[in-house]
């Protein structure tokens, strides 16, 4: 029997899809058998950024509503085989599914996978609830500034309210220049306010971007910070002690320095 | 406004005009109208006693308590939709009050409430003889004016010097989450975080770090407090005062407890070295 856990932010745009393909993909090449869930109805987008988007010819609106069996309307990863997506629809709104229907379908996952990675939709609205409600654990990925840090915290009340107990914080688009320059909040000052525990901290990195458009995850960019940094969040996520590791900002001194001494 | 500094009287009715007076209660706020005044009196009165309050008591529910006097249904029906639209207040209907028109009778919903109300009323024995619902679920100070008929009532605890109801809150509020406790004074183990409001019609503790928003006396009373062991709010209301902290800035000082309380009209904070 495997965990579900739903990936949400209460503002949108701060990396759930991202990390929801590049930590589906480090777990699956940790050897577990994963299903990423798009819950994103209406909007879909995860199977882009995982390169799938020609194979999908289910999703779980059929699921629901019984034109297809659930083993087929998985789509497995074209490079990882234990990795499998089911897709949302499109042509269906988030109020065209009930949260006890998706709950089902992520239990019935849950028996056949080791993890169920549920994509949620931002916000606090129907989307939200059909994304969590089988959730037995969260991941809320908020990135460093203040707006969507509040984001964040509404969603953990909601969570918390909803009796999800076992909730952790990835930082994403961290910039240690920035941070360095107070232009943005550093790690303290987001789990100060926060107080759930750290599962990682994803640097901010350009090539995400350019990956996602490919549909080929970061992950696989073995020169990554970011990739790095979904690998580590994956263990961590699989139950092994990894250190979160001190993002310093580049300055002239600390490239050299880096340079120098090799700890690039 | 009110020069009332004692603390202990933080919740009990402030010295308003004698036509209305607003108290808060458990399940919300209860508006006591003489009926035997003027609507024009009474309209203003209500607009005094109601002027700045702000939007802390939005979307609570309001009781229109005429004290079983004639008050007409269309001068009713004036006032209800004054303290509607104007404050943004649910009027859930008094039984007292007279026979309502059919255009004011109450939704499904507003029934609901008063059921919840009915069913925790504390006792229920000791005014048993009274003829209205509501005073039945909620004694009145008013009862006990010598107009009123006597009879047996269990003073609510707010009724005795030096006493007051009091909310207790365990957990941190999250942003969005929302507080409030008209009856009396709340305290809070825990945090406030930014986006998270308490309001309370008498003082607020809380015992960790308050960082939203928060409005003591919110019913008017400007001599209720805000207590914190780390006070950094969003914006801090007592009364109908508000107050935010200097928007250039951050406070590097170490955190200690801290109270804010209202002095010539101005909400002061300073640092908490006993009362
Ligand atoms: N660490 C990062 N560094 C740089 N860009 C990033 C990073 N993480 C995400 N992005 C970019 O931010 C944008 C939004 O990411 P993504 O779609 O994953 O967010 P989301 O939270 O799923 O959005 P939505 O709320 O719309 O579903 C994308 O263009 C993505 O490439
Ligand atoms: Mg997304």
């Amino acid at each position: 029997m495997g965990k579900v856990i739903v990936i949400t932010s209460g503002k949108g745009g701060v990396g759930k899809s991202t990390s929801v393909a590049n930590i589906g993909t480090a777990l699956a090449m940790l050897g577990k058998s994963v299903v990423v869930v798009d819950a994103d109805i209406g909007l879909r987008n995860l199977d882009i950024i995982m390169g799938l988007e020609s194979r999908v010819v289910y999703n779980s609106m059929d699921v629901i509503d019984g034109s297809c069996e659930l083993e087929k309307a998985l789509v497995t990863d074209r490079r990882v085989e234990n990795l499998k997506l089911l897709a949302a629809s499109q042509r269906n709104n988030k109020t065209d599914v009930q949260p006890e229907q998706m709950k089902d379908v992520c239990l019935k996952l849950r028996e056949t996978h080791d993890y169920v990675l549920i994509d949620s939709p931002a916000g606090i609205e129907q989307g939200f609830e059909n994304a969590s409600s089988a959730a037995e654990a969260a991941l809320i990925v908020t990135t460093p500034d203040v707006s969507a840090v509040r984001d964040a915290d509404r969603i953990i009340g909601l969570l918390q309210a909803k009796e999800v107990s076992d909730l952790q914080l990835i930082i994403n688009r961290f910039a240690p220049n920035m941070v360095k320059k107070g232009d943005m909040l550093n790690q303290y000052d987001v789990l100060d306010v926060l107080s759930i525990k750290l599962i990682g901290i994803v640097p901010e990195d350009p090539s995400i971007v350019g990956s996602s458009n490919r549909g080929l995850p970061l992950i696989y960019d073995a020169t990554s910070e970011a990739a790095g940094a979904y690998k580590r969040i994956a263990r961590r996520l699989d139950g092994q002690d990894v250190p979160v590791p001190e993002f310093k900002a580049i300055g002239w001194f600390s490239n050299m320095f880096g340079k120098l001494f090799g700890l690039d | 406004m009110v020069e009332n500094r004692d603390v202990n009287d933080s919740i009990q009715a402030i010295p308003t005009h004698q036509i209305v007076e607003l108290k808060g209660f458990r399940d919300g706020l209860r508006l006591m109208i003489d009926a035997s005044a003027s609507i024009e009196e009474i309209r203003v009165s209500v607009k005094e006693r109601m002027a700045n309050l702000g939007d802390s008591l939005a979307g609570t529910s309001i009781v229109i308590d005429t004290g079983g006097q004639e008050l007409a249904a269309p001068d009713l029906e004036h006032l209800k939709s004054l303290i509607f639209e104007t404050y943004g207040l649910e009027i859930v209907t008094d039984p007292e009050s007279p026979a309502p028109t059919p255009d004011i009778q109450e939704d499904k919903q507003q029934k609901a409430k008063k059921e919840d109300l009915k069913s925790t009323k504390p006792n229920a024995a000791a005014a048993a003889d009274s003829q209205s619902d509501v005073d039945r679920i909620i004694p009145t100070k008013r009862k006990t004016k010598p107009t009123a008929k006597a009879e047996a009532t269990t003073p609510l605890l707010t009724d005795l010097p030096n006493r007051e109801a009091t909310h207790v809150i365990r957990y941190s509020l999250r942003s969005g989450q929302v507080e409030r406790f008209f009856e009396g004074t709340l305290i809070l183990f825990g945090d406030v975080n930014p986006g998270a409001e308490v309001i309370a019609g008498g003082d607020i503790v809380v015992l960790g770090r308050l960082r939203g928003l928060a409005h003591a006396g919110a019913l008017g009373n400007t001599s209720a407090i805000i207590m914190a062991m780390n006070l950094t709010p969003t914006q801090l209301r007592i009364g109908h005062l508000i107050t935010r902290p200097p928007s250039t800035g951050i406070r590097w000082s170490k955190p200690q407890p801290e109270i804010a309380r209202v002095e010539n009209d101005n909400i002061v904070v300073e640092p908490f070295n006993g009362f």
